[in-house]
């Protein structure tokens, strides 16, 4: 037998495979294997998500942004103008408006973990 | 979850290239049916190339969830068996590389006709596995050379040193519907 046909036999019985009694518990293993992986995924986007959300209201707030939107003339006036016409209030300034910090941690952290959620579900069922 | 017996059925009627498809849409029982087809041929390379079954086993499973993250590369060129095992020989190269593992030393003793895996116990660690990831897990002398940090040559003269030691390691070996292997 030639070195050709001698490596084509050796390659034949290479692909003989006996038959293991427990090829269907390996197989749902494998499954498990692949479902607990996808399901750390997902975690870790979420955590990602939240963290990023955090950082970021974080760094809104400590930019002196609420301040600064305080000192713009234009826009307190119209927001002075609109809240005497819906209903009697004498005296306005944005820093005195009750929970604007938190409503805004509250809103973007809603946000955030809304989109998060959402990459998880499309990344799961791609 | 257990699946239900119907949908099993209705996997287990599918062609690989279909199962394929759906795995790669993010159908994790329609991979397990894959696995539950290949398993056993992927945990028998393992051992052939020198893992004991403890690892084998093991290397098997990482080698399936590995291929799960890729299946969107297997376009149906080729068999998924193929596939799978050329997947299982390089995670093999790499763990064994990886960690400064040795491959089993081979036997001692002179080889007794008891088919391939007898026979490929007695080649020397670095024949064995270059036999093994060329026929038995379909790579190239290149890609092998580039695994285990070898030469092309030298892995081409492990071949051909571990075939000719099969080659005696085989004769006489039983094989149906024939008096020996080159019968």
């Amino acid at each position: 037998m030639d070195d050709g046909a001698f490596s084509g036999s050796v390659r034949r019985l290479f692909d003989e495979a006996p038959p293991f009694p427990d090829s269907p518990l390996f197989a749902l293993e494998v499954e498990r294997r692949i479902a607990r992986r996808w399901a750390l995924r997902r975690l870790l986007i979420i955590a990602a998500g939240v963290s990023g959300g955090v950082l970021a209201v974080a760094q809104t707030l400590g930019s002196g942004l609420m301040e600064r939107l305080a000192r713009a003339p234009r826009l307190l006036e119209t927001v002075k103008v609109a809240l005497l016409q819906a209903g009697g209030v004498s005296r306005l300034s944005a820093l005195e408006l009750p929970y604007a910090g938190e409503i805004l941690w509250l809103v973007v952290g809603l946000i955030v973990l809304a989109l998060a959620l959402l990459v998880g579900r499309r990344i799961d069922g791609v | 979850m257990s699946v239900p017996e119907t949908a099993t059925k209705t996997l287990a009627s599918l062609h690989d290239v279909e199962l394929a498809a759906l795995a790669a849409a993010g159908e994790r029982r329609a991979f397990g049916e894959l696995a539950r087809r290949h398993g056993a041929a992927v945990r028998v390379l393992l051992r052939r190339l020198g893992a004991d079954a403890k690892t084998a086993d093991l290397l098997a499973r990482d080698a399936f969830v590995e291929a799960f993250q890729r299946i969107g590369e297997f376009r149906g060129q080729g068999t998924f068996a193929a596939w799978i095992r050329r997947s299982a020989g390089r995670l093999y190269a790499r763990r064994l590389r990886r960690t400064g593992g040795r491959a089993p030393a081979a036997a001692a003793s002179p080889p007794t006709p008891g088919g391939l895996d007898a026979a490929l116990e007695h080649l020397p660690a670095p024949e064995r596995l270059c036999v093994g990831l060329s026929l038995g897990a379909g790579l190239t002398a290149a890609e092998i050379a580039k695994l285990i940090d070898a030469n092309p040559e030298t892995v081409k003269s492990h071949v051909r040193d571990g075939l000719d030691k099969l080659r005696v390691g085989l004769k006489g070996s039983p094989r149906p519907g024939g008096s020996g292997f080159f019968g």
